[in-house]
């Protein structure tokens, strides 16, 4: 388990808040919301390795 | 470690000189507009006041204008002094197509102004005048619309640039 994960993601979020800022200032609702969206979406990808990890050694301490 | 960091500096500014590129074709158009407007208005003065013949008063206002823009009156000059064309309109029409192909012009400006080519020169001093005065008005309400464009999309494209190639840095490290 490594920091920079966290820090990747922080940074996405961050630079998606900007984003949807900037594309909310000059108009465009509902790019913003897909840009956000996308960005979820980015996320999850990256976490969705260590879900599935987590899941996995629940499963294996509650012995199922 | 180094090469990362090398290749993340290329992609964001590659990226970002992309979105002020995209920014400036918006900031530069509602610009071009305004000094098309200041031009013609020379080429009024030249005609109502100095009644110079058109060909010698195109070439006048191309002195005073810079780069692109003195192209487009230079041509059309230039081919009226040569005799290269049958009308003021032919070389009005193929200036606009050919030498300003490097300027910020939309399809929409490139039309009105062509259909200013065929008034030009084609009645006498106070008709020219009048022609003059709605051609104002008209360049006046594209020069608005380019200005709200600009409004619209010039930051943002600028900083979508910058940010996007951020966002692909994040992402590939």
């Amino acid at each position: 388990m490594d920091v920079s994960l966290i820090f990747k993601i922080a940074g996405l979020g961050i630079i998606t808040a900007i984003l949807n800022l900037v594309l909310i200032k000059s108009g465009r609702e509902e790019v913003a919301m897909m840009t956000t969206l996308t960005g979820v979406v980015i996320i999850c990808m990256m976490v969705v390795n260590l879900i599935s990890k987590l899941f996995d050694s629940i499963r294996t301490m509650l012995m199922f | 470690m180094l090469i990362k960091l090398i290749g993340g500096i290329l992609i964001i500014v590659a990226s970002g000189a992309f979105g002020i590129g995209m920014g400036n074709k918006y900031g530069g158009r509602p610009k071009e507009l305004k000094r098309l407007r200041i031009l013609l208005q020379m080429l009024e003065t030249e005609i109502i006041y100095g009644a110079t013949p058109l060909p010698f008063a195109l070439a006048n206002v191309a002195s005073k204008a810079d780069n692109s823009l003195s192209h487009f009156f230079q041509d059309i000059a230039e081919g009226l002094i040569r005799g290269s064309f049958y009308s003021v309109k032919e070389a009005w029409d193929k200036a606009v197509d050919t030498s300003l192909q490097d300027t910020y012009l939309g399809a929409s400006d490139k039309e009105l102004l062509k259909s200013f080519g065929g008034i030009l020169g084609a009645s006498d001093s106070n008709d020219q005048q009048k022609h003059f005065k709605l051609f104002y008005k008209q360049l006046e309400q594209q020069e608005d619309l380019a200005e709200e464009d600009r409004r619209k999309n010039e930051k943002m494209y600028r900083s979508l640039g910058f940010l996007f190639g951020i966002v692909v840095f994040i992402v590939l490290v």
